[in-house]
């Protein structure tokens, strides 16, 4: 038999139990009303997929040593699932290209760590020994200006202003200082679980996933699975978006400072690069460290022009060719809507919940979405 | 390196079930264990409601275990349904919902006894279509034939009953006709 043949005869066997017919629909006779409540089985179910869902998050989230490296892998697996499937497309077998792209970004962290890390270190180191004589010179030279400014008015003198604020930088400063071994030894865990995590999420991200949706109970499986894939196609592109961003404004503020020769060049660019996704203001909170020390650095006054130019230069690529072509392409919000989040990102977690407030706006504009257009779309009418 | 894996057996009663569906008989054996390991295996108890009319569809689901039976609201009485017909192993329904978007489901479908189906939506075809594009032109072109005899067998059932219903009307005009011409005589 030719193999169109068999492809109609199993058409065929197939087409039976698809269509009702027009006699099928008109022979039928009316039956009783379903229960469309959730059993008791399903019930339980659901309390079950619940307990589950918040506990694994909350076991992460409560353990510090795993909580940064589960959440560098998640980011990681955003920045570089999209390459990983480009590459699968092209009939390379996924593993071999994890396993290829984790070993070129091993050689090239140890490449950094041998190339770059020694000159942060040399910067910090810098820092640390010159921070005294920056303080001292930055609280007289702000104390120079407020008495000139403030100094009319009873009233203001009385506020002092420059001591408040070097207090509180003192006691962050000693914050941060008590709190870098802690750092230090979470950095050296991460060092080894996020390549692990990394590769286990891009390996088996889609099974590891299909394991929990096995958990939902049947009723709010597909509502569930199509909120969850719309959020995972926005986040990963926003996320990779976001990443690639800051790298490059990072980039370029630290090339153009070490061609002014300016000091502290990896830090500024790291500065500018960590301060960059934060909606609006990010950009000018990265650019205070350099404007600052150009305040009390004498080799770099003279370059203060150039120095603006530089930060005003990486956010205006920034503002008219990555941001439209990469990441507003990805989540549609509206700016006031960006606004308020960040707001309420920042009363609630400070910096992080400023970097964190765009994705979970869009998260939460999706879910709206999807919850009013499945009542919308059950309860309204229905065209047959 | 499998880690998430255990059952691969499961795996290969999933890949045989799926050769023998329309929409993916076309596949190697290799890419049908790619699909089995794509897809989701759903168990529902007796009369249980699988989806509702009206509903969003997110994709469709064959039948491996078990009866489904699939009803549609009355349309004067919303309170009531009518058996449009009932599936049995190896049926598949819903597939409309992996090709159009915010598509409605156009009737009910309730498990008929303990039953299980395995669910295949429109994220996994699109995560084909992007990972392993040369498969999803297989899937969408079966699905496309699935698609467009539908609408012939829907063209056809639909060209019946307006036949149907102008015989009726003209049965309806004739007997009309006959009445008015005794009700003459008699007069």
């Amino acid at each position: 038999m030719k193999k169109e043949e068999l492809d109609s005869i199993e058409e065929e066997s197939h087409a039976k139990s698809l269509v009702p017919s027009a006699s099928r629909i008109l022979l039928s006779k009316p039956i009783n009303s379903q229960s469309r409540g959730l059993s008791k089985h399903e019930a339980m179910r659901l309390a079950y997929f619940i307990f589950v869902s918040l506990g694994v998050s909350a076991l992460v989230l409560a353990t510090p040593t795993l909580a940064p490296s589960v959440l560098i892998s998640i980011l990681l697996f955003f920045v570089f699932g999209p390459l990983i499937d480009s590459f699968e497309r092209k009939g390379i077998p996924r593993v071999t290209v994890i396993t290829s792209l984790l070993l070129i970004g091993g050689l090239g962290m140890l490449i950094a760590t041998n190339k770059i890390t020694p000159r942060i270190s040399q910067e910090i180191e810098a820092f640390q020994q010159g921070s005294s004589k920056y303080g001292v010179e930055l609280k007289q030279k702000l104390a120079d200006q407020e008495m000139k400014l403030l100094g009319s008015s009873p009233f203001f003198r009385n506020l002092k202003l420059v001591d408040k604020g070097s207090a509180w930088s003192e006691k962050m400063a000693d914050k941060l200082w008590t709190s870098a071994p802690n750092l230090a030894s979470h950095f050296a865990i991460a060092l080894f679980l996020v390549p692990f995590l990394t590769f286990i999420f891009l390996k088996d991200g889609h099974k590891i996933r299909r394991r929990y949706l096995s958990l939902v109970p049947n009723r709010f499986f597909e509502t569930f699975y199509s909120i969850s894939s719309r959020i995972i196609e926005e986040m990963g592109g926003y996320v990779a978006a976001r990443i690639i961003e800051a790298f490059l404004v990072g980039t370029i503020v630290c090339v153009g400072c070490m061609i002014l020769k300016v000091p502290y060049a990896f830090l500024l660019g790291l500065m500018a690069a960590i301060t960059n996704p934060i909606p609006y203001i990010g950009p000018v909170i990265g650019a205070v460290p350099a404007l600052l020390l150009s305040a009390i650095e004498p080799s770099i006054q003279h370059h203060l022009v150039w120095l603006i130019l530089i930060y005003l230069m990486a956010n205006l690529v920034d503002m008219f060719l990555i941001f439209p072509m990469v990441v507003a392409k990805i989540v549609n919000l509206h700016p006031v809507v960006v606004i308020i989040s960040v707001i309420l990102g920042s009363q609630a977690f400070g910096v992080l919940g400023m970097i964190l407030a765009v994705p979970i706006a869009s998260i939460l504009k999706i879910l709206i979405q999807e919850v009013y257009s499945r009542i919308y779309v059950t309860h309204g009418p229905v065209d047959f | 390196m499998d880690l998430f894996t255990k059952n691969s057996d499961s795996d290969a009663s999933i890949s045989k079930i799926l050769k023998n569906n329309q929409l993916f008989f076309k596949l190697t054996r290799r890419e049908l264990n790619y699909i089995s390991k794509m897809v989701h295996i759903r168990n529902y108890d007796p009369d249980e409601l699988i989806f509702s009319q009206g509903e969003k569809g997110l994709g469709m689901y064959i039948l491996v275990k078990g009866m489904v039976e699939i009803t549609r609201n009355a349309p004067e009485k919303a309170d009531q349904e009518y058996s449009v017909t009932t599936l049995g192993p190896g049926s598949f329904f819903g597939e409309l919902a992996l090709c159009s978007r915010d598509s409605k489901r156009t009737g009910s479908a309730f498990a008929r006894g303990p039953t299980t189906l395995i669910g295949f939506f429109k994220p996994d075809l699109i995560d084909i279509m992007e990972r392993k594009p040369q498969m999803g032109v297989k899937i969408l072109y079966q699905l496309s034939r699935v698609i467009s005899r539908r609408l012939i067998e829907t063209n056809a059932a639909f060209a019946q009953s307006v036949l149907e219903t102008q015989v009726e009307h003209r049965k309806q005009n004739e007997q009309q006709i006959i009445d008015l011409e005794e009700k003459k005589k008699s007069a």
